[in-house]
């Protein structure tokens, strides 16, 4: 896979390593999970999510120091990973379909200032993503880019809430 | 002292190998509440009260109880020796290593005895905001600047 970034490569070897806690320190968490705590925020009456928003945020940012008994997602996605076969880079109109659900709306009405912050910079940084890749072979395909600030992986299909449906569903 | 004088102080210590000024120079308690709260809560309801008692007393003991931290201070070793040198955060990392000792909200079975204990640590690490990082390389470890008791929170991960 000469092709692939670096980081990529790293994830898969701690994945064929059976090692979880690299690998969660090789995605980047809060840029994976912006959009699905947008929506979870959208879905509450406005007057709640001041109460709830940066919590959720902060949970964003603290998902990489959460070890495999807490990281339900690290869960499912270290066997998929372990049996990737393949990376290749999406093309359209995968990439821009995929690079563009992963971002957060542009307004959350009703949480705080700190919050609105937050998401606005989360969602800058996601602009700045460009190449997504597709890691085939395994039980799933995933779908993935790489931050160029942080170097680490944005989750992108499936997203950090599907993921941790598909471990809780596991069991 | 400040932060960073702070940081580059411990990476001295431990390029001295002298682990008990590492060790005094952490602050225990920050350190481990996050973590020790996150494995509390994925515990049954009627169990955590038991778990949460042996925990807060290992985080608020553990400074003063080298046999117990030996651990963690050989893993904090293997970034501060060989660090060369100490740099302010990037806001991404920054906000992550402020999480990682954020203590999170509060899960339900603590008596309320533990529950004042727990507000009172979140208490102190909602205000923190300074994060300097040990450089290496390959690596960046970051430490959070506790100023209430001058001290450093690392973590645990």
């Amino acid at each position: 896979m000469p092709d692939e970034p670096d980081v990529i490569g790293r994830a898969l070897e701690a994945a064929h390593d059976k090692d979880p806690d690299r690998l969660r320190k090789l995605i980047d968490w809060p840029l994976s999970g912006a959009a699905g705590v947008a929506a979870d925020l959208l879905a509450l009456p406005e007057v709640e999510r001041a109460a709830v928003g940066e919590d959720r945020i902060w949970a964003l940012y603290a998902q990489v120091h959460r070890t495999l008994a807490v990281n339900r997602p690290i869960l499912w996605l270290l066997p998929v990973l372990a049996a990737t076969t393949s990376v290749s880079r999406a093309v359209e109109p995968v990439r821009d379909e995929a690079l563009a659900e992963i971002r957060p709306p542009a307004d959350v009405p009703g949480v705080t200032a700190w919050a609105r912050e937050r998401l606005a910079a989360l969602g800058g940084r996601l602009e700045r993503l460009s190449d997504v890749f597709l890691l085939t072979g395994g039980p799933a395909t995933l779908t993935v880019a790489v931050a160029p600030d942080s170097d680490r992986l944005v989750l992108l299909r499936p997203t950090v809430a599907q993921a941790y449906e598909l471990a809780t569903r596991k069991g | 002292m400040a932060g960073s004088e702070l940081l580059q102080a411990m990476i001295d210590a431990a390029k001295a190998g002298d682990a008990d000024t590492v060790r005094r120079m952490i602050d225990w308690p920050l350190s481990g509440a996050a973590e020790m709260l996150y494995a509390t809560s994925v515990l049954p309801e009627d169990e955590r009260a038991d778990a949460a008692s042996d925990g807060l007393v290992e985080i608020q003991t553990a400074g003063d109880r080298p046999d117990v931290v030996g651990y963690v201070l050989a893993e904090q070793a293997e970034f501060l020796v060989p660090a060369t040198a100490v740099e302010s955060a990037q806001p991404w990392e920054r906000l992550e290593a402020l999480a990682g000792v954020r203590v999170p909200p509060t899960p339900a079975g603590l008596t309320p005895e533990q529950e004042v204990t727990v507000d009172g640590l979140r208490d102190r690490s909602v205000p923190l905001t300074e994060v300097w990082i040990a450089v290496g390389a390959g690596y960046r470890q970051p430490y959070v600047f506790v100023p209430d008791t001058g001290k450093l929170a690392i973590l645990l991960d």
